[in-house]
């Protein structure tokens, strides 16, 4: 027995099977490749860009140190960069953090902004002077870019650039400060660093700070402040 | 998936065991099972063969019967559910429900019955299933710290670079 209120859908067709890629787009053995095969994929001139993508794929899975380097020689790369940050982002090594932080020097545009973004994600603190100084620089796009990797990087050095960089930044920038101040104050809170957090907010809620962002510090205070496991 | 946990009353959570079955021979499917033993079967192929219970079709079996729906507005059990069942209402109903439902929830300062976080921890749900699928083995996760406690290699697809501009 059935309840209706009106007639069902027509049975669907069995699902259609996917197309298969041509030659050049199939990944074959790449999946079970171990580092040293992958590394000699993306240092080699004659592989495609469409092997050296997977093979960077297969290296995030392993998270392969020793494939660093290569990583690195593709950041530059307009058709790799994100497969290269692909590869380097679960590289627990720091010298995965070395490679993005070299990264930063030397590139520019969107590429930049990627590895940057990259520094955000791994919370490389030993990226944050270079960071701080992107913020006033002459692209906007780099400026808030820079400046959401320092709320998430988090801390207390991270929180004194955003304080410092609130005062001195205007327009969209500001609006991009404000809201990594709230995601360091967030960050500072899962740190048990409660006091530097509401230091943070109240920073964040004084009158000339973009409306949206004034009002999420303030809520974030009494949040806090009225928490029953606030301390006494 | 979000029906499932919602059912469970599991919005706040995710099942901590993966198990898929079939990955190469297809179609597949995940075993999922939650901390209190309830368990959860995502199935490549919908529930009743037919789809006469529409796409995105669940199932819930317990220990008196079970009750099968999905997006036609068709729903089955067994039969000693059957005098229970409540006649349902149109699918282009559910948008304007869900619309009702959040205004509801601004005006009472409450969740919604969809709220983001119950959202979030279906799609992480689906996420692990299909990372158990991709690594074909089962898979333990702890939803607290968010993470897998057995495959290293698993936790590493947890996140992928995304394409410059964007960030999360």
């Amino acid at each position: 027995m059935q309840q209706t209120t009106q007639p069902g859908p027509a049975p669907q067709p069995p699902k259609p099977k996917p197309p298969t890629p041509s030659a050049e787009f199939q990944e074959g053995d790449i999946p079970s490749m171990d580092a040293a095969a992958l590394i000699g994929i993306l240092t080699d001139a004659g592989s495609r860009e469409f092997r050296k993508a997977k093979a960077c794929q297969r290296i995030s899975e392993l998270g392969a140190k020793e494939a660093v380097p290569a990583l690195a020689a593709l950041l530059g790369n307009e058709h790799l960069s994100t497969y290269a940050r692909y590869g380097l982002e679960p590289i627990a090594d720091p010298s995965a953090d070395e490679a993005l932080r070299a990264g930063m020097s030397m590139l520019k545009g969107n590429l930049l902004i990627g590895v940057i973004n990259s520094i955000g994600k791994r919370r490389d603190a030993l990226a944050i002077p270079a960071l701080a100084k992107m913020i006033y620089g002459v692209d906007a796009n780099v400026a808030r870019a820079a400046a959401a990797a320092l709320g998430s990087i988090g801390g207390v050095s991270a929180m004194k650039e955003i304080q410092r960089a609130l005062s001195k930044t205007k327009g969209m920038t500001r609006m991009a400060v404000a809201d990594a101040g709230l995601v360091c104050a967030e960050r500072l809170l899962a740190e048990d660093r409660r006091e530097q957090a509401l230091i943070l907010y109240a920073s964040l809620s004084v009158i000339d700070i973009p409306k949206p962002a004034r009002l999420a510090a303030m809520s974030g205070i009494i949040r806090e402040e009225t928490s029953l496991g606030r301390p006494h | 998936m979000d029906l499932c946990q919602w059912a469970a009353e599991f919005d706040d959570t995710q099942p901590v065991e993966y198990e898929p079955v079939g990955t190469n021979a297809g179609p597949y499917k995940v075993l999922c099972k939650y901390s209190n033993g309830v368990n959860l079967v995502m199935r490549d192929d919908g529930w009743d063969g037919g789809l006469k219970t529409g796409s995105c079709s669940f199932r819930i079996e317990g220990d008196q019967g079970w009750v099968e729906t999905g997006d036609a507005t068709v729903i089955e059990s067994s039969g000693n559910i059957k005098p229970m069942l409540r006649p349902t209402e149109s699918a282009s109903l559910a948008l304007v429900n869900h619309i009702e439902d959040l205004l509801r929830s601004i005006k009472t300062r409450q969740f919604p019955r969809a709220s983001a976080g119950a959202a979030a921890n279906s799609h992480i749900a689906c996420h692990a299933a299909f990372i158990a699928f991709q690594r074909c083995k089962k898979l333990t996760w702890d939803p607290a710290k968010g993470k897998f406690t057995n495959d290293d290699i698993a936790n590493r697809m947890r996140s992928r670079a995304l394409r410059e501009p964007w960030r999360a």
